[in-house]
């Protein structure tokens, strides 16, 4: 159980008011919101011992550089990854991906093969695959998705063939909270000498990660979605595939030696982390990792179970609302349309009720084209979140429903 | 008309309410208030873009006054358009080329508009000035 109270009070943005009333932060699935202790260990950094890492001699950089290794180990213990080497800061999930469409998948895959990615993802896990594909001669085909937003099995085994190189799919969907089956797809995956990338963009917050477990080679996460800072993120690999990475970015601090005729690259994870790094960002990432490690995954894991059945329950007994998926989530994130009201209007009416939720077509294009509607609204919530917010919202729907 | 009175009649109005609820529901009356385009006027080239709603947008000069037309889906959206052409109806061209946005704050509902909605404003201010501006133009 956790203390909500206390949980409410370690993030400072709940203690303002807009227009003189509190307001509800239900956009979770698009932004985190920051404990202190992460804005303090930014603060702190600034403050007291600003300087580049990897470098420097002086007692300032030497702090800094073991903050930024502390950080890399607190995560490589949080994804149970077997080598911290197997970490890659990078700036999110975004360039996550990237890395490993435009730095990886030549390594892998040449004209004629091919690269699996679901229906329903987020534009992140489409677009580089989309390009590198185009740009490699390869095929890119689609996975079907069932009711609930996962990934149809059946289609996935009828479209793996020995083509198949690599497959990247998301851990949850941003659209219903859903979970994939991450294991069972990446051994069947596995059987078929496919390699597996996940986006855990919005898995990462809400449940115990065990890279070693899912079997995946590539995961990925943003740190602003776990309550650490923006511009920030993670690339796992596993260590054989990250060791014959080609870099995307050169520079500095990736290399070995430099001379005109030949440059050698460093090891890992330097060989993947050209220019100097968001210092602040890594260290900042790592006090979020503290925060939810004192407060234990799985009790966050607990209550957001409890949240998104209450939500759920609320909004699908509701009679004028058409929910995206058929049974309640995984994670406390439910889309939706109003019957007969644009979700515009409603998003527009819950903001004046100051209530912060996404409208629109949810980074998602694709998703929403299956669908088969112009946008949707999203509410997401998080472990800070209560079931006396839900029930505001829901009352503020209603209202908002009769206004329009 | 002058884009001055024409302003000056909507601060009026929207004067008179205290609240969000009643400034939108004006808002959304001066939407329920323009007449209807056409279906074959709901396309790609009269769309406008950055909106998260779909707003369709048509302007025409007669007797050098600005003739506008619009719709949208969502109906905070057609009260918006509503507003603009309660603003630039048969004002001159020289006249909406000249004109800025203050007249939004005066209403008070740029404090209701969140920067997307602002955005989808700005870019249905931007079509009907940059129409004007080439009406002059090849005038």
């Amino acid at each position: 159980m956790i203390d909500i109270k206390k949980i409410r009070s370690d993030f400072p943005i709940f203690s303002q008011l807009r227009n003189n009333n509190p307001f509800i932060y239900f956009d979770n699935a698009a932004t985190t919101q920051k404990p202190k202790t992460v804005v303090d260990s930014i603060y702190n950094f600034y403050t007291k011992y600003n300087s580049n890492i990897q470098r420097g001699l002086y007692f300032f950089a030497d702090k800094a550089g073991s903050e930024f290794e502390n950080s890399r180990k607190l995560i490589s213990d949080f994804l149970n990854a077997s080598h911290t080497e197997e970490i890659i800061f990078t700036s999110g999930t975004t360039q996550s991906i990237n890395m490993v469409a435009f730095g990886y998948l030549q390594q892998l895959a040449s004209a004629g093969d091919e690269v699996l990615i679901g229906e329903m993802e987020h534009h992140a896990n489409i677009v580089p695959w989309q390009v590198a594909c185009a740009k490699m001669g390869l095929k890119l085909t689609i996975i079907k998705c069932c009711e609930n937003g996962k990934l149809d099995f059946e289609d996935l085994k009828k479209k793996l063939n020995q083509n198949v190189k690599l497959v990247a799919i998301q851990h949850v969907s941003n659209i219903t909270g859903h979970k994939n089956n991450v294991k069972k797809i990446g051994d069947l995956c596995k059987k078929n000498n496919s390699i597996v990338f996940v986006d855990g963009a919005q898995a990462i917050s809400s449940q115990i990660t065990d890279v070693q477990n899912l079997n995946c080679d590539f995961y990925c996460f943003s740190g602003h979605k776990l309550f650490g800072p923006n511009g920030v993120g993670v690339l796992f690999g596993k260590k054989h595939l990250l060791d014959i990475m080609d870099p995307v970015n050169f520079g500095g601090n990736m290399i070995n030696t430099v001379s005109f005729s030949k440059t050698t690259f460093g090891e890992l994870p330097q060989k993947l982390e050209a220019g100097t790094p968001n210092i602040a960002g890594v260290i900042g990432l790592g006090a979020a990792i503290k925060y939810i490690n004192d407060i234990g995954m799985e009790n966050i894991s607990n209550s957001e179970k409890i949240l998104a059945k209450k939500l759920w329950n609320s909004l699908s007994s509701n009679k004028h609302i058409v929910l995206s998926a058929k049974d309640c989530p995984n994670k406390p994130i439910c889309s939706f349309n109003v019957k007969n009201k644009h979700h515009y209007d409603v998003g527009s009416i819950l903001d004046e009720m100051n209530i912060c939720v996404r409208t629109g077509k949810l980074c998602a294009q694709t998703a929403i084209s299956k669908l088969n509607v112009s946008g949707l609204i999203r509410v997401s919530l998080c472990f800070y979140n209560t079931e006396k917010e839900i029930d505001f919202f829901i009352k503020s729907l209603n209202k908002a429903i009769k206004f329009l | 008309m002058s884009l001055e009175k024409n302003i000056s009649f909507i601060i009026n109005d929207f004067g008179f309410f205290d609240n969000w609820e009643e400034k939108y529901e004006h808002l959304i009356d001066l939407g329920n208030n323009i007449s209807e385009i056409d279906q074959s006027d709901k396309i790609e080239k009269n769309l406008i873009k950055g909106c998260q709603a779909q707003v369709w947008l048509i302007c025409k000069i007669e007797n050098r006054k600005l003739i506008l037309q619009g719709d949208s889906d969502a109906i905070i959206t057609k009260g918006l358009v509503g507003l603009l052409i309660a603003v630039y109806n048969g004002v001159s061209p020289e006249e909406v080329v000249n004109s800025d946005s203050s007249f939004l704050e005066k209403t008070g509902l740029s404090k209701h508009l969140s920067m997307t909605r602002s955005n989808g404003i700005n870019e249905m201010r931007k079509k009907i000035i940059s129409f004007c501006k080439n009406y002059l133009k090849n005038e």
